[in-house]
């Protein structure tokens, strides 16, 4: 698999590197992280993007976050991938974390992606609510300015993050 | 031709205007910093010219009106993104205090359940130990206290969401009746052309802060404004505004009623929609699923318990004194039915030294016994959701926060007074009042040289 351009930008195959499974282990958490924290700042931006309405911004952010989850799917989902990483080694080369401590990190920049991906997802459901406004204004400039009512009566956002309960 | 004293009142009219646009660039500048302020410009029109025939001389200025310079449809947004943070604030706020309800700990349901089970394991490699049957009862004991002090807080909860419920409708009639003044007020002066700047100021903030509370739709129409609810319930028309009352229902909670009808299910949104959801749908929708764990759980044990035999050989009894039979109040009102451990029906053959019915309690743990799923995984279900929902509407709110601070930014670029061009403003009407005093001593010397010129001749 191809995994160059993620992480530092530099993934490529490291002979030198021990193939013990430990250290493989490590090697793909820390690589893990590296890709956690790109696609946190992708989220970011893409936070940004959208609330500026630059739609390209917010493009080329997708792409990049489509991009960075498959890479992730992929090292997560063969973790003994003899591809290996050296998306952190300046960081291994002085004093190189614990894995419970890249763990740690790990679980935290997961918690904090996945909370930024959330709240994509609600920029973008407003987004859209704001086009579909925009478009019946537009070809009805004597329609009510109001964002779509769902079948509840409340905004559709709401309705659906409550499904469940 | 145009005569001195004509030359005089066009020179006077512009002094006049621009003193009045001064006062509004001043007025712009005392504000700058107050909130929801917008800034007003000086609408200055050339006055109607006097024909002499066959020129045509210009007769000045007039300060036709001051306008306050606002974007309806940024306003309509912000009071829409107003609304709905509103609501996802309440939500937020009720759901992390239903959350610490289901975070591990020593007494949560989940732990409790563990330990039920744990206590029935070790009961099974000893059976006739009435030690480790007193711990049985204990364990159940303790869960029988987890669901009793969730669920009790869960309605403690729904109390106080009903309290604030009743307060935010206090705090919408305040506004409703503030609004209706102001209409009245912008609606003077309106109709004898005066400016209402300042009160629309505090009429669009006032409308901010109802939407903050409640769904609202606002209807202009002339020089006033029609203020309803999402599903068109007055609540202002013009300067009469229109009370919610709150009465308390069946459940001993408070519904909200617009003259006479119940509107509470039609609040989607604000505060008061955001509350009115967590009290009559999240909270609710949790105690059920508590309930529908206590009943299953409580019949499942005693249902194991009458197959076996007690320490003496006698057929078991009820572990758990039987839930209702729709299980409403289940999780509440638990309790364990027996404070005998010799009780406790581990024997399957009426034997002291036999284990196989705590072996069948024990594996109740696994069973699916609770709508198809173990007792755990049903509890981690509820905890799932909890959590769920309170990471969904947390989103939720951070993504309304960013919308609403960009419309506020977006608004206070257009309505925001900016320092620096007022400054600029300043200065180019000061100079054009200097010109215009200039004048005013040009054609006093002027006058001069003509009163001069008649006394010399006469």
């Amino acid at each position: 698999m191809d995994f160059s351009g993620f992480g530092t930008g530099r993934v490529e195959a490291d002979e030198e590197m021990s193939d013990t499974h430990g250290d493989n282990g490590l090697i793909v958490i820390q690589t893990c992280l590296a890709l956690m924290r790109e696609l946190e700042d992708s989220l970011r931006s893409s936070q940004t993007a959208l609330l500026a309405r630059d739609a390209a911004g917010t493009e080329r952010c997708s792409r990049e976050q489509v991009r960075l989850w498959q890479l992730l799917k992929a090292l997560t989902g063969n973790p003994g991938s003899p591809a290996i990483i050296s998306a952190s080694r300046e960081s291994r080369c002085e004093s190189p974390p614990s894995a419970a401590e890249l763990a740690e990190l790990l679980c935290a920049a997961a918690i904090r992606v996945q909370h930024l991906a959330r709240v994509q997802l609600a920029l973008l459901r407003r987004s859209h609510q704001f086009l579909n406004v925009l478009a019946n204004w537009m070809a009805d400039p004597e329609t009510p300015y109001c964002p779509p009512q769902t079948a509840g009566g409340g905004p559709g956002y709401a309705a659906h993050a409550h499904r469940g309960f | 031709m145009s005569s001195l004293n004509a030359s005089l009142a066009t020179a006077l009219s512009g002094l006049i205007s621009e003193q009045g646009a001064m006062a509004t660039t001043t007025n712009n500048v005392a504000n700058a910093n107050t909130p929801g302020y917008s800034r007003q410009v000086p609408v200055l029109v050339s006055s109607d010219p006097t024909v002499v025939d066959p020129l045509t001389f210009g007769s000045g200025v007039t300060l036709q009106s001051i306008e306050s310079i606002r974007d309806p449809i940024l306003e309509s947004q912000i009071q829409q993104e107003t609304q709905t943070n509103g609501q996802l604030n309440s939500l937020v706020s009720a759901l992390q205090q239903t959350q610490v309800n289901f975070t591990s700990s020593t007494g949560d349901i989940g732990t409790a359940i563990t330990n039920f089970f744990d206590s029935v394991n070790q009961l099974s490699t000893n059976p006739s130990d009435l030690s480790l049957r007193q711990d049985v009862l204990t364990a159940a004991g303790n869960l029988a206290t987890a669901f009793n002090t969730t669920s009790n807080n869960l309605t403690a909860q729904t109390a106080n969401i009903d309290q604030n419920v009743v307060q935010s409708v206090g705090q919408i009639n305040t506004l409703t009746q503030q609004i209706a003044q102001l209409n009245g007020q912008i609606s003077n002066l309106q109709n004898v052309g005066e400016s209402a700047g300042s009160f629309i100021d505090q009429r669009t903030q006032a409308i901010d802060q109802l939407s903050n509370l409640v769904d609202v739709s606002v209807i202009p129409s002339d020089n006033t404004l029609t203020l309803t609810t999402g599903n068109g319930t007055p609540l202002v028309i013009g300067q009469t505004a229109f009370q919610l009352q709150t009465q308390p229902i069946l459940s001993g909670l408070h519904d909200v009623f617009a003259q006479g009808t119940d509107i509470t299910s039609s609040i989607v949104s604000g505060e008061l929609g955001g509350q009115l959801q967590a009290r009559d749908q999240q909270i609710p929708a949790i105690q059920t699923q508590l309930n529908t764990l206590a009943a299953g759980l409580a019949n499942a044990v005693n249902t194991v318990q009458a197959g076996g035999f007690d320490l003496n050989g006698v057929q078991g009894t009820n572990l758990f004194n039987p839930p209702p039979v729709s299980g409403v109040g289940a999780a509440a009102s638990l309790s364990v039915a027996i404070t005998d451990p010799s009780l406790i029906a581990a024997s399957s053959d009426g034997t002291p030294g036999s284990n196989g019915n705590a072996e069948a309690l024990y594996a109740l743990n696994s069973g699916a016994v609770v709508s198809g799923e173990s007792p755990t995984d049903y509890y981690s279900g509820i905890v799932f959701n909890v959590g769920n929902a309170t990471s969904n509407v947390t989103a939720e709110q951070t993504a309304s926060n960013l919308v609403l601070q960009q419309l506020n930014d977006q608004n206070s670029a257009v309505s925001g007074v900016s320092l620096d061009e007022e400054a600029a403003n300043l200065v180019q009407y000061q100079q054009a009042y200097s010109a215009s005093a200039q004048v005013i001593t040009a054609i006093n010397d002027m006058m001069y040289a003509v009163v001069n010129m008649a006394t010399l001749t006469g």
